[in-house]
């Protein structure tokens, strides 16, 4: 029964689709950052971009050689081998140190690698990632490709090592492959800073003057409740004249005023100002909770979930 | 400022232009490089990186403003991947790993890689004891695209003739060497490297078989009256190539070891302790394979005297040894492993 009622109420404060991995690092500052780990499908696209890279710059370089007639036929074996191993292990190796954990193809579909322990990424941790790739990755995908071969004993094997290489990322808390395991590392989005306006600095003096909230109006509600008005009021400023809008915050306003027992009536037009207002004076009277330790999460009062604090 | 502004606001307006002015130098140096960075952005990326990484813990007790919260943790992270970045250069890597880092490795994983060179002894022996028996066992070692035609049925004159190198070659040299790479002995090294992970039966095992075959081609040639030739043949590559391969098995061993018997600490961070040293086995036996490679396809095809062959190869075994035993013991040799870069 407890189960399903803690069930219900994460429903309730999820408000869209499934949460995804995350994965928290600790710098050196001791600042605890929150990273989105990267899906399997965005990896295995790098990886496709990746090897269409190194085949393509495989593939230019031989055919440049045959045009320029540098290489005899007996050569051309050996170039296009040592090509085929450069444009293995090697690539990825280097591309990662030098490109700060990223591969061209990484870099294309926005993930990089990172050091688990929160430290920079070491030239050992590249490396390993990089070695079990081959056997990792390109093996299996070469079992795939290839059709198997005539032992039922190798084919037995590598199906079964196919497995195992598909369900440890799937399983993994952060999509680790075995090589990230062992190198400590793991693929993440990166990051993307961008500063939305504040909204309380849009509600305009004149409506904080003209409606006021009593603190026992602002008792009702908590962070959670703050937050969801916030991407409201945000969500579509371009927008603003539309009708939509205009009437979504009204409905809004209205279980807001039936909520907190505001008396006054608020004309249409009005309404907006009326949900800023609200909004910094809800927020300044949340904050100043938090500052004297009552932290609200929501509207029935738990304890803000705070991160815990680093060792 | 107004005084009817709230805390949280007067916070984000105080330090927005500095967080603004870190996202720009990231930005910048994450296009161009940290190198090229001008000198007044260089000395103030990490002062405001720790501001902003400041501003954030802050801004997580103070602020209900999620935009803020999330503007700073998604520009701390980014700056924090360009302030610890790895800083390496390429040439200065290479002769670090050539110079200290690998030799000291292999100095440290002495017992492991001596356990691999008996293992393949211990096979080698055994087949050559069980082939010299009865000759049919020679097929239960060596596969058949392998053996190529040397066989007990094979006449002495033939493989004679694969020894002293005048019945095939149709790519020449370097064909050889090409095919030489994608051969069946740098398939083992890379599986007993990877697969010793797997409590370092797959490593036993397949230096076990990589023993017995060669024991058994061994006590084929010697049947024959060939013994001493085909140690030549062997030689001339197979000093470095099966050292590369006991090296690269010293490295599965070693990680299978970690995980068997991982001491005090938990098995993934055993695993991740012994990776230290056994992915620069690893590279190392990458390296030796290549060279073996190339005495495979170039050497042995224009060198087909004994003595010269036996003295390239024991040669080549010698530079190994010297490599491994002399380079990088000056300076800190007793280096912590966790501390070291490489």
């Amino acid at each position: 029964m407890a189960l399903f009622r803690r069930k219900a109420r994460a429903a309730r404060r999820r408000p869209v689709g499934r949460e995804p991995k995350r994965l928290s690092l600790t710098p050196p500052e001791g600042v605890v950052l929150h990273l989105e780990v990267a899906g399997l499908g965005s990896r295995l696209g790098a990886q496709l971009v990746d090897v269409i890279i190194t085949t393509i710059a495989m593939f230019a370089i031989i055919f440049a050689l045959l045009y320029a007639d540098l290489a005899s036929p007996t050569a051309f074996g050996a170039i296009a081998t040592f090509l085929v191993l450069v444009f293995g292990t090697p690539y990825y190796i280097v591309s990662e140190l030098l490109m700060n954990g990223r591969t061209p193809g990484k870099k294309l579909l926005g993930l990089r690698v990172v050091s688990k322990d929160g430290s920079g990424l070491s030239t050992h941790q590249v490396v390993v990632r990089n070695l079990t790739k081959e056997v990792e990755v390109f093996v299996p995908a070469a079992f795939l490709i290839g059709g198997g071969e005539e032992s039922l004993w190798f084919n037995g094997f590598m199906l079964v090592w196919l497995l195992v290489v598909v369900a440890v990322p799937i399983r993994n808390k952060a999509n680790q492959r075995i090589g990230d395991l062992i190198a400590d590392t793991a693929v993440v989005l990166d990051p993307r800073p961008l500063l939305l306006p504040d909204v309380a600095v849009a509600a305009d003096e004149a409506a904080r003057e003209r409606f006021v909230f009593t603190s026992a109006q602002l008792e009702l509600y908590g962070a959670y409740e703050l937050q969801v008005l916030e991407r409201l009021l945000r969500g579509g400023e371009e927008v603003k004249d539309s009708r939509e809008r205009q009437k979504g915050l009204a409905r809004i306003g209205e279980r807001i005023r039936a909520k907190i027992g505001y008396e006054e009536r608020v004309s249409p037009p009005e309404e907006e100002p009326f949900l800023k207002s609200f909004y910094v004076a809800q927020r300044a009277f949340l904050e100043q909770k938090k500052l004297m330790g009552d932290a609200r999460a929501d509207k029935f009062h738990r304890e803000d979930e705070a991160p815990a604090p680093p060792p | 400022m107004n005084a009817r502004t709230i805390r949280s606001t007067r916070f984000r307006d105080e330090r927005e232009a500095d967080w603004q002015r870190l996202a720009a130098i990231v930005e910048a140096a994450e296009k161009r490089g940290l190198s090229r960075l001008g000198f007044d952005d260089a000395r103030d990326l990490v002062l405001l990186y720790r501001q902003a990484t400041n501003s954030l813990s802050v801004a997580r007790e103070i602020s209900l403003d999620s935009a803020v919260v999330r503007y700073l943790e998604s520009l701390c992270a980014r700056a924090y991947l360009v302030v610890y970045a790895p800083r390496e250069n390429l040439s200065g890597l290479l002769a670090r790993f050539f110079s200290r880092s690998a030799p000291q490795a292999v100095r440290r994983s002495f017992v492991p890689i001596l356990v691999a060179f008996l293992l393949m002894a211990v096979g080698a022996l055994a087949a050559y004891l069980l082939t010299d028996e009865d000759p049919n066992w020679f097929y239960a070692f060596v596969p058949g695209d392998l053996a190529s035609g040397r066989g007990p049925g094979a006449s002495a004159e033939s493989l004679r003739q694969v020894i002293e190198g005048s019945d095939y070659q149709p790519l020449g040299e370097l064909g050889a060497f090409a095919t030489y790479l994608f051969s069946h002995n740098t398939r083992v090294a890379l599986f007993a490297f990877a697969l010793g992970i797997v409590f370092c039966v797959p490593s036993v095992i397949l230096l076990l078989y990589n023993g017995a075959m060669l024991g058994s081609f061994v006590s084929v040639h010697v049947d024959k009256g060939l013994g001493v030739d085909f140690m030549g043949w062997l030689t001339i590559h197979g000093v470095t190539e099966l050292s590369a391969i006991a090296i690269a098995s010293a490295g599965g061993l070693t990680l299978g070891y970690a995980m068997l018997f991982p001491g005090l600490r938990s098995r993934s961070a055993a695993l991740r302790h012994a990776g230290r040293d056994a992915v620069k086995l690893a590279v190392v036996a990458a390296v030796m394979l290549v060279a073996a490679g190339l005495l495979e396809g170039i050497g042995r095809q224009l060198v087909t005297n004994f003595w010269a062959r036996m003295a390239i190869g024991w040669g080549m075994g010698l530079l190994w040894l010297a490599w491994f035993t002399l380079a990088g013991r000056d300076g800190s040799p007793t280096r912590e492993p966790a501390a070291e870069p490489v």
